[in-house]
């Protein structure tokens, strides 16, 4: 028995989306311009435990996303078991003005695959973001990072977190490829009960999207 | 939480200080409220560097000098304030220093004595700025009772009030600095006490996996994760969580939980618990169970430290540094510090716990661990592999490159490690070593050796069954620089190999199976291991040092079947140059040479020894040897006509066997190899037999070979049958006794 196999298709209105990388890629500024919109209006942090949620109305669905980043835990092993329990996405996010983080992905793709049900793997949404595009000293070119998200059947986003170019995109991207890969594993089921049409438009909202 | 009031819409820095130099009155005395003054001098770091805080003091007390020498009074009790409360920024803080040196000079100048004794610094060093780090939490170490440094006797209380002891000790060391370094670096970069605390967690996860993992059968392995369930229940209830955290996150990991056949033996009510416990931990809606447990509790306690490092990052990041106007956000400053502060606070109560001094010092050696995530799956599937249906290791998941985990892993310090292995191994003489001699016995140093996941390293040892100091010392020096990859290469010189002995994997432990080429081995420093683990030894390859003398005490033999490396040492005397440690026991496939040698390992301890060289004849003592010996037998079969036993019985009239033994024991032929080169030495040039006799001589010795593997087979059942059977009376014996 796998102790922490995922709970079996409840809580369908909530999705996770786990953030990794190395530290000081702009994680935790990724999911606070996400979550909090904090470059535009002021915020009282309370941590606690809506602290991480956003409610998301998406074509029609009103749903919970939970943004996890490991921002502070990347080197504690058993927090990091944890948080990759039941996600549904993963973001890799390194920072374009660092080679070095560039490089670590291969390294968070690795760990991220050992964690992950085998069963689920050829599935699972990864996206790769490069983050801080707003910074002048390049190191890591998009072509680069565009191959090696290729390479790993990953979609591959640039962002930057201070002035939030593409960070709705990505987050809607996540969800998107959560709820389509959530419907493909339904189906076979829920066929008799399915009767939403909307998914279907989704789907083609989704290929274009990005 | 203290309430904002005007602060909460924010402040420019220059009223911040203001209000910083109103907190002292005309005499140095503090005022009521000073808490914003503590929150301004720990966290001012976040917004504005230390030295511009003091530059901007010394501009004041400038603008001052010439008509308000109130205002400069009260800026040097706030200065000595700063010294006297945070000294330690001083000492690390060179620019702070620096621009304090030219203070000290300008308030010299203007000849204010009273202001120069205020904002001396030089008392700094005199002071014992170590305080927490000498403070000691008693360990008792001056009563009697020995105590059992074998990781099965340990209690899971003793467990897990000695993981608790080195938790707090590290816990404690974490000043607000290094808190507040943490969330300006996000990560651990020049912040001792930081990373320390943060590899002992993942040197007690690691170590819990691979005490797990260490383990042969399912069985054991249950019995140790339900060990672990234990001490995890103890840690609990001494509210460390941050261990707690550690020990099941370790037995969480994908490495012991995807141990199917391992959980089938833990019973259901220790799952039950184990649920509880991941329950309790889980991260689901941001921790809120542990938060709420952790702050239920009172006393003693040491919280999950990742969970509120991440809190710290979180609103660090959540919240802009200035408002509106270039005021700085208070309210950061002071979550920040209610954050770090209430950390530090718990440094103030101890454990309610006594340590013991050696328990502590094996527990600070075993988790000087430093493998990697893929290390300890690649150990996990050796032990249980993966279902049939998946196919194992697919190519997407491509072996490790040791780089990828660089920025994980830190890099341990042999200087530690040696002290850490000295303190285990004078306490393990204090508590072993019974009649003082400087030894302790090859029996009770297996036993202590089997507590740390290094059980696969060979002792090399001097004097028969006793080890001294130095040697133990070497060991785990050894045990651990290998797990440690202290820059020692691993590269094996591997090579096919027939083992006609039963022999276990020295990489997973688990037996080699088969009948022919069950394995590989290095022909340089004997290591052995299966076909699938031969690339994922992580050991170092120790080309081990040439035996000067020949161990030929009578007790050898038997030495040699609980140490495999005894065999070859004890061949040694034969061979001269080439590889130092000719194969004893196996049988080699090398494809360069056609060279073979079989040695068979009876029941009662003796050997039947051949070596073949069919057509390439080498220079040099060893082929003729060989030659020699190969041909003798050829000749005994021939003079018997078959491949039966009696040709075994034949004594051969130029090596007549020296044990009286053989002639009573049939199918068992013991060759000393020691009196065999003598005898060749001495008549090395006696026979040049062809290619097709020698053909036939091996055809002849293959179907005898078949035969006494088909015997060796049923003896290997028999020994591991008996070798099960031991250990269970040896566990069951030695539990009675600690009882």
């Amino acid at each position: 028995m796998r102790f922490w196999r995922r709970r079996p298709m409840f809580r369908r209105s909530h999705l996770k989306i786990l953030l990794i990388g190395n530290s000081g890629v702009g994680k935790s500024a990724l999911m606070n311009q996400y979550v909090n919109n904090r470059f535009s209006s002021r915020f009282r942090a309370t941590i606690g435990a809506d602290f991480l949620s956003k409610e998301v109305h998406i074509d029609g669905r009103t749903l919970i996303v939970q943004i996890w980043d490991t921002a502070g835990t990347e080197r504690f092993h058993a927090l990091g078991t944890a948080l990759y329990r039941g996600s549904d996405c993963c973001l890799l996010v390194f920072d374009v003005a660092s080679l070095y983080s560039f490089q670590a992905l291969e390294k968070w793709h690795k760990q991220l695959l050992l964690q992950i049900e085998p069963e689920e793997e050829p599935t699972f949404p990864i996206a790769i973001i490069g983050n801080k595009t707003d910074l002048e000293n390049r190191e890591v070119s998009s072509e680069e990072a565009e191959m090696w998200s290729r390479l790993h059947d990953a979609t591959y986003f640039e962002t930057s977190a201070k002035t939030a170019a593409n960070v709705q995109e990505v987050f809607e991207w996540a969800i998107r490829a959560v709820l389509k890969n959530r419907r493909v594993s339904e189906e076979p089921q829920l066929n008799s009960v399915h009767l939403e049409t909307r998914p279907t438009e989704g789907t083609h909202r989704e290929r274009c999207g990005c | 939480m203290m309430s904002l009031g005007y602060l909460s819409k924010g402040v420019s820095l220059d009223e911040l200080i203001d209000t910083c130099i109103d907190s002292f009155d005309a005499d140095g005395n503090l005022c009521k409220n000073y808490q914003l003054l503590t929150v301004i001098l720990t966290m001012h770091r976040l917004i504005i560097s230390s030295s511009e805080i003091l530059r901007k003091l010394i501009d004041l007390y400038k603008g001052a000098l010439e008509n308000n020498s109130l205002l400069c009074c009260k800026i040097c009790y706030l200065v000595r304030y700063w010294i006297r409360e945070f000294w330690i920024m001083f000492k690390t803080d060179t620019n702070l220093t620096n621009t304090m040196e030219e203070f000290q000079e300008l308030v010299k100048a203007n000849g204010e004595e009273l202001h120069c004794r205020l904002i001396d610094t030089s008392q700094i060093n005199a002071r014992d700025w170590s305080r927490k780090i000498t403070q000691r939490i008693k360990s008792n170490s001056s009563k009697k009772r020995k105590v059992s440094l074998l990781f099965d006797h340990l209690e899971p209380e003793e467990l897990s009030d000695h993981l608790t002891y080195l938790e707090f000790k590290s816990f404690r060391r974490i000043s607000f600095p290094d808190y507040q370094n943490y969330i300006i670096n996000g990560c651990v970069k020049d912040n001792p006490t930081m990373e320390r605390s943060i590899t002992l967690c993942n040197g007690i996860s690691q170590w819990v996996q691979l005490m797990v993992l260490n383990r042969p059968t399912p069985q054991l392995r249950a019995e140790v994760f339900i060990k672990f369930i234990h001490v995890a229940q103890k840690l609990h209830q001494l509210q460390n969580f941050n261990t707690l955290m550690a020990v099941i996150g370790g037995l969480c990991h994908s490495s012991i939980s995807r141990l199917k056949e391992t959980s089938s033996h833990v019973p259901h009510d220790i799952h039950k618990i184990f649920n509880e416990m991941t329950e309790l931990l889980s991260s689901g809606r941001n921790y809120d169970n542990y938060r709420r447990a952790y702050n239920e509790c009172s006393n003693f306690k040491i919280p999950i430290l990742g969970v509120h490092l991440k809190d710290l990052i979180s609103l660090y990041e959540a919240m802009p540094d200035y408002l509106e106007d270039k005021r700085v956000n208070m309210h950061k400053l002071y979550s920040l510090y209610n954050h770090v502060n209430e950390l530090i606070q718990l440094q103030e109560i101890g454990p309610p716990l006594e340590a013991n001094k050696d328990l502590v010092h094996l527990l600070t050696l075993s988790l000087d661990l430093y493998y990697t995530e893929d290390e300890i799956y690649e150990l996990s599937y050796a032990r249980e592999p993966r279902s049939h249906r998946a196919a194992p290791l697919t190519p997407c998941k491509p072996p490790v490159v040791a780089d990828w985990a660089s920025g994980i892993a830190p890099k341990p310090d042999p200087k530690i490690i040696s002290k850490h292995v000295q303190r285990m191994v004078d306490s393990v003489f204090k508590n072993y070593d019974h009649d003082q001699n400087g030894y302790i016995s090859q029996e009770e140093f297996e036993k202590i050796a089997a507590s740390f996941p290094f059980s696969f390293c060979i002792m090399d040892k001097d004097r028969e069954g006793l080890i001294s100091r130095d040697e133990i010392t070497a060991y785990f020096m050894r045990a651990s620089s290998i797990y440690s990859k202290l820059g020692l290469g691993f590269a094996h010189n591997f090579q096919e190999t027939t083992y006609l002995k039963p022999t276990f994997c020295d990489n997973c432990a688990g037996f080699l199976w088969g009948v022919i080429k069950q394995g590989y081995r290095c022909k340089d420093c004997g290591m052995n291991c299966h076909k699938q683990c031969k690339d994922l030894v992580v050991f170092e390859c120790k080309r081990r040092p040439k035996m000067t003398t020949v161990d030929n005490s009578p007790t050898s033999a038997l030495a040699s079947s609980l140490c495999p490396m005894g065999l070859k040492e004890h061949m040694h005397g034969l061979e001269e140059g080439g590889y130092p440690f000719p194969n004893g026991e196996v049988v080699e496939h090398n494809e360069g040479s056609k060279d073979r040698t079989i040695m068979l390992m009876g029941a009662s301890a003796q050997k039947i020894s051949v070596r073949l060289k069919p057509s390439v004849v080498h220079k040099g003592i060893q082929t003729d040897i060989m030659m020699a010996l190969g041909n003798e037998v050829s000749n005994l079969q021939r003079e018997s006509g078959t491949s039966s036993e009696s040709s075994f019985l034949q004594p051969s009239p130029m090596f007549p066997c020296p044990s009286p033994l053989l002639a009573r024991k049939k199918a068992y032929v013991k060759w000393e190899n020691k009196d065999c080169s003598q005898k060749v030495k001495e008549d090395p040039q006696t026979l040049k037999p062809t290619y097709q006799e020698l053909e036939k001589e091996r055809n002849v010795l293959t179907a005898e070979n078949e035969a006494l593997k088909l015997r060796l087979k049923q003896a290997h059942k028999k020994i591991e049958f008996l070798s099960i059977q031991r250990n269970h009376i040896l566990d069951t014996r030695e539990h009675g006794d600690c009882l």
